[in-house]
């Protein structure tokens, strides 16, 4: 474009009226470092503007003047965005104690999940220690029924094929109780386990108690009332009906 | 004289002193007062609460005035018809212009008499046909947009474009041949007084 061309298009108007794009805007910026001699015409539109404006003026109510300078006053100092005051010894004093107090807080929520541990490890405790008294009291009784005057111990004839057998069969025909107290037992697979069998003269064996014999070495059994012999055989787990004879571990008389 | 006037309110205001900040408003609160009054269809509250906050913007960033881009009034004419656009558009105000009937032709009266740094101002809108003071009006006084204008109106957006060239051509040619009155004048006198001297 040539200045006269600018001159006539009526962009400069458009310019300082702010009613051209970003983009025009720009143009127009250009064309006036182009061509110094608009900055004249620029001049001149917004004298005109100008006096345009003040001649429709309209004047505000009497007392504005002073309500606006008066707020401006009270509002003029605008403070500068400062720097936060690091040398402020409450603001350290502060930062200090929150630190402090995060750190106290912490320590708490340490101790109190150190608390509950040990707590828990009490409990655990006591428990093993109610249950260690519960099995020594068993054991007691079982004593105090072993030291009984009818009481008979009477030791088990291993078999040739589990000669390592060694057991002492506790029985008492007057409170009618048997026990049997373990000094070794042959190894037995996790699906296998012990049982007691009573033999009577012209009768089928009768199952009796099943035991693994690793919990306690004094189990107490089955008092078979007539039994004239007790076995022991190694069965699957759970025992069985029929004693497996082939593993027939021993044998008392009664 | 304006420039001088001008020069003089933009040290004061720099300085914080509150002298510029009355001369500011003498000189310009009416033009400044019209532009947002029109802009806020005669809302006077807003009007005034615009005004407010464009002088408040002006005092605070008077140091950003840069006189190389556009003169003070026209830095200072944005300022306040920016404030009032953005009044406009709160609901708020929306709201209490749906409730209200305003009469779009009345207006407050006009100022007359042009400040220091004008001239005589009926002499200046003499001759600017009722059509180019129009759209001047609609889009420098009362923040339209051309498009706002045009399908207001229905007026073309060619013919807006035209008309406002053609007014501010009108008052530029008007602006210098006042002052070229106003030269021929004072060199009259100056003569005149010199050969009464004689």
């Amino acid at each position: 474009m040539t200045l006269e061309e600018i001159r006539a298009s009526g962009i400069l108007e458009q310019y300082v009226l702010q009613l051209l794009s970003e983009e025009e805007s720009q143009r127009v910026e250009a064309y006036m470092q182009e061509f110094p001699e608009l900055t004249q015409d620029y001049l001149e539109i917004q004298h005109a503007l100008q006096s345009f404006a003040q001649a429709k003026g309209i004047a505000p109510r009497k007392g504005l003047e002073e309500e606006i300078i008066s707020s401006i006053k009270s509002d003029k100092i605008v403070p500068p965005k400062q720097k936060p005051d690091n040398s402020n010894p409450f603001r350290l004093l502060s930062i200090l104690l929150g630190v402090a107090l995060i750190g106290f807080l912490f320590y708490i929520m340490r101790i109190q999940n150190q608390l509950t541990g040990v707590q828990q490890q009490l409990i655990d405790l006591q428990a093993s220690c109610d249950s260690i008294s519960a099995i020594n009291t068993a054991r007691f009784a079982l004593l105090e029924n072993l030291r009984q005057p009818d009481n008979q111990p009477l030791r088990m004839t291993p078999t040739d094929n589990y000669p390592e057998t060694q057991l002492v069969f506790h029985t008492n025909p007057g409170t009618q109780q048997n026990f049997i107290q373990i000094i070794n037992l042959p190894q037995i697979g996790n699906n296998q386990s012990f049982q007691l069998w009573s033999l009577k003269e012209g009768e089928n064996p009768i199952p009796l108690t099943v035991f693994t014999g690793q919990d306690d070495p004094i189990v107490p059994v089955d008092f078979e009332d007539g039994t004239a012999t007790y076995a022991i055989t190694i069965e699957p787990a759970g025992g069985s009906q029929v004693p497996t004879l082939t593993q027939l571990i021993g044998t008392v008389g009664v | 004289m304006a420039t001088e006037i001008n020069k003089e309110i933009v040290s004061r205001m720099i300085a914080r002193d509150e002298a510029g900040l009355r001369l500011l408003y003498r000189h310009y609160s009416d033009a400044l007062y019209g532009i947002a009054l029109r802009t806020l269809r005669n809302n006077e509250a807003h009007a005034e609460d615009a005004l407010q906050k464009a002088f408040l913007k002006i005092w605070n960033s008077i140091s950003q005035f840069d006189e190389s881009k556009s003169t003070l009034f026209t830095w200072m004419s944005r300022i306040t018809r920016n404030t009032a656009i953005d009044i406009s558009r709160l609901k708020s105000f929306q709201a209490e212009q749906k409730s209200e009937t305003v009469d779009p032709n009345v207006h407050k009266t006009e100022v007359t008499t042009i400040k220091t740094d004008t001239l005589d101002s009926s002499a200046l809108l003499e001759g600017l046909d009722d059509k180019y003071s129009f759209v001047l009006e609609h889009l420098y006084l009362k923040g339209y947009t051309q498009k706002e204008l045009s399908e207001e109106f229905d007026i073309p957006l060619g013919t807006i474009k035209t008309r406002v060239k053609k007014a501010i051509d009108i008052l530029r040619s008007r602006l210098k041949n006042e002052k070229k009155t106003f030269l021929g004048l004072f060199i009259l006198i100056t003569i005149l007084i010199l050969i009464f001297i004689r």
